[in-house]
């Protein structure tokens, strides 16, 4: 793709917007739409997205399979972690309740934590896909 | 409040995650080993706890039943809950070494988590109370077996995966389907919430649409007789020590949510007496018993006998459910828990024996009597329990399925029952002549390790106790039966 | 279905992926919505290109539907569509499944979790355990096609 002077343009001005949509939509979930789902298929779009242009060997270099493999566990544990919380604050699993001062404050916090979670995994797993379905045609 | 429900769920749960960051293949197989212990001392304080007090409920998060999700762990749970983490135990291990020498060193970690999650998926499908969490973890544990089908070392292995992932999908969008139409007409997800709503309105159409749309997907799962083709081909193909890991679960689970659905959920309009769907079925699985014993006669490959003959006592088992009487549904739990340990102690056997070898036809059992005398009695003694002889558990749970049936009014099946045990009898003894009355053939049976005789040795020894003492057993599957009928009369 | 060119395919299913996130958006599913646009018309898009240039095969085998499979197909539709009649209307407001629980979720959901968005504070708060299990599904897709396709890779 190097000689594509235009896909290069246009996705260097793109990218930074997906990528800002994609944090709003993580962050800004439990205001409007979106969360940890949809957040996490934008993220990994607009970085795989980068790969496609730029190739695969510098979209390595930013997130490695090993790093992106780690990562992908660390979102199910995160939202794990947040359950046993509950459990270890004296409520039931998943109780957002005690995580903070107040009980609203700690649902807001315990939504956003799981919220990222979500978004972690699911991002990752998508660039891994994206990671193993390329590794194969390369070898061909 | 009391937090075993969750915590069953959920340790294996962490673990998963874990051993992916922790990769190496001895710290990874030592950690699912640990967390399976760990999970059935907790299942049999949980177990202690619900025989003596009664159901256990748990609230995820605090919420109320409707609004939130809710464990039950009421006997039933419980009873499967034990039986499919003991399973999970034996087979971890004794498939350490098979699973070393079958499976790609690269992917034995995510192997490993694969079935952790597969047996999360199964643990949580028995604890719920909310139906579509069921369905979530129907999911969970699906995916996850469809990944360790695939990973078997045959070349039909991925194929025999895919197959089974479209029939897997298939029934698992005709249960969403059904809990969606649930849920419009009810406005509830909960079960028991669920079982109130449904006994205070009126059947409707789409009502009835929900009902089939159970029993298919359901059927799927449980390879109710027509149904049936995946599992053959997936009991062929898989690895071997994840075959006699499903043999003893995967299918067990289907008869959980058949129950739970059709005698929980819709107790009290009974579906399966209003349509007459139980004639059906039972004729249905009247028809499978014969064919499949046929076909177990028919097959020289060890592996292909096994699963035809799971198909048979699965039949059995639904047999016994549609009789519709308490003592029907007695006999067919106590088939559920015996027939497992059979099942997968049989299979434990050709896994252990023949790690290497791809097709294990019959003939390679020849003259294997002399050379693992002891392995070899225990073989035999598992295949006396499938047959049904007296003093193994296959002759407990044929005993009371046949006193069932002639309590019923379908005395008839009773003959039907003692002519496949016959053909049992047949080519099970077709195994036996060649194991003690063959002369050895020259070829590399592998010499298993102590842990795997070991188990092979303690689910044969099962088998005999089961048969001699059918408290355990027997007594929990009355219990749970009369539960379930004094809430249907009610 | 009737095309026979599978790049042409895939660029069907992705314009019917957009089309039904519309769909949703009118139906006031934003997040229906907005997850549809980004895994439907986005990534899978994606996935079936990558998985079109690794396969080679650009042309389906042409191959008619039988006709017993149409009819049949038929007859279930039919059986389907006669059978989902009773249902309540859409977007009725008297309707069972919308005066039980999801009132509830409605009116409390401000005052006990300070979240306005409702479907956020269902996903991640009342029906958090489904969505942890929804996580587990995700990764274990995960985890499946990076055991399969190394898999496939040391074989060849």
């Amino acid at each position: 793709m190097r000689h594509h002077t235009i896909p290069r343009i246009v996705t260097k001005l793109l990218i930074p917007v997906i990528l800002l949509f994609g944090l709003y939509v993580q962050f800004h979930g439990d205001f409007s739409a979106g969360g940890g789902f949809q957040a996490g298929v934008i993220f990994a779009a607009g970085f795989i997205l980068y790969n496609i242009i730029f190739g695969l060997d510098i979209g390595k270099s930013i997130l490695s399979v090993n790093t992106s493999k780690s990562l992908m566990a660390l979102g199910v544990i995160l939202y794990l972690m947040v359950g046993f919380l509950g459990i270890l604050l004296g409520g039931n699993f998943l109780e957002y309740n005690y995580l903070s001062n107040t009980p609203i404050n700690g649902q807001l916090l315990g939504i956003f934590l799981v919220e990222l979670g979500v978004g972690l995994t699911v991002s990752n797993v998508m660039v891994l896909v994206f990671y193993s379905f390329n590794d194969i045609s390369e070898e061909k | 409040m009391n937090q075993l429900p969750v915590l069953i769920i959920v340790l294996p749960l962490l673990i998963a995650p874990i051993l992916l960051l922790v990769r190496d293949n001895r710290h990874v197989y030592n950690l699912s080993l640990g967390v399976s212990f760990l999970n059935i001392l907790l299942i049999l304080i949980l177990f202690q706890d619900v025989y003596q007090n009664g159901n256990i409920l748990y609230e995820l998060g605090s919420w109320k039943a409707p609004i939130g999700i809710r464990l039950n762990a009421d006997l039933l749970s419980c009873y499967f809950l034990l039986l499919i983490n003991f399973m999970a135990f034996i087979c971890l291990i004794a498939g350490n070494k098979t699973i070393k020498s079958q499976v790609e060193d690269d992917n034995i970690h995510l192997f490993y988590i694969a079935w952790l999650l597969c047996n999360v998926g199964f643990s949580g499908i028995v604890l719920t109370n909310d139906i579509f969490n069921l369905f979530v973890f129907l999911e969970i544990s699906s995916l996850a077996s469809y990944f360790l089908i695939s990973q078997g070392n045959y070349k039909a292995s991925s194929l025999a995966a895919i197959q089974y992932l479209f029939i897997g999908s298939i029934g698992a969008v005709f249960i969403l389907f059904a809990i969606g139409i649930l849920y419009v007409n009810t406005g509830t997800l909960n079960m028991t919430d669920l079982s109130n709503k449904i006994r205070s309105g009126s059947i409707s159409l789409s009502m009835s649409l929900s009902i089939a749309m159970f029993l298919i997907g359901v059927g799927i799962k449980t390879a109710l007789f027509p149904l049936h083709g995946w599992l053959i081909r997936t009991y062929s193909y898989a690895p071997s020590i994840i075959v006699s890991y499903f043999s003893g679960t995967s299918t067990k689970i289907g008869i959980y949510i058949l129950l739970r659905v059709f005698l929980d959920i819709f107790n009290s309009i009974n579906p399966l007496e209003y349509y007459n769907l139980a004639q059906l079925i039972l004729f249905l699985s009247l028809i499978g018993v014969l064919l499949s014993t046929l076909y177990a006669i028919k097959q020289n490959e060890i592996k292909k006998m096994l699963a035809y003959s799971s198909v048979a006592q699965l039949s059995y088992i639904i047999i016994a459910i549609m009789l519709l009487t308490p003592d029907g549904l007695t006999a067919s739990l106590i088939h559920v828990f015996n027939h497992s340990i059979i099942k997968t102690g049989l299979f434990l056997v050709v896994t252990v024996l023949f790690i290497n070898n791809k097709n294990v036809s019959i003939g390679d059992f020849s003259g294997l009597g002399e050379k693992y005398p002891l392995l070899m009695s225990a073989f035999v003694i598992l295949l006396l329990g499938l047959i049904g002889l007296p003093l193994t558990s296959g002759f407990i749970s044929k005993w009371y399925l046949i006193s069932a049936i002639l309590q019923s009014d379908y005395w008839y099946i009773s003959g039907v029952i003692l002519i496949t045990s016959f053909m049992t009898f047949f080519y099970a003894w077709l195994l036996i002549e060649k194991i003690y009355f063959s002369a050895r053939l020259n070829h590399d049976a592998s010499v298993a390790t102590s842990y795997q005789l070991l188990c092979v040795y303690f689910l044969a020894a099962l088998t005999i106790y089961l048969g001699v003492d059918t408290s355990l057993t027997f007594g929990i599957s009355e219990q749970i039966s009369n539960n379930f009928y004094s809430t249907i009369n009610q | 279905m009737f095309v026979k060119n599978l790049f042409s395919a895939i660029m069907a299913t992705t314009i019917f992926s957009l089309i039904s996130a519309l769909i949703f958006l009118l139906l006031d599913g934003v997040d229906v919505s907005l997850t549809e646009a980004a895994v439907g018309a986005g990534i899978s898009t994606i996935l079936f290109l990558s998985t079109l240039k690794h396969t080679n095969v650009m042309v389906k085998e042409s191959k008619t539907p039988s006709f017993p499979l149409i009819v049949l197909f038929l007859l279930l539709l039919g059986l389907l569509s006669f059978a989902v009649s009773d249902l309540p209307e859409f977007g009725k407001f008297n309707q069972t499944s919308n005066s039980q629980v999801s009132e509830y979720y409605i009116n409390k959901s401000k005052t006990e979790m300070g979240v306005p968005n409702v479907v956020t504070s269902i996903l991640a708060g009342y029906r958090g355990f489904d969505t942890l299990g929804e996580v587990v599904v995700i990764f274990i897709a995960g985890i499946s096609v990076l055991g399969i396709l190394r898999k496939r890779k040391s074989n060849s």
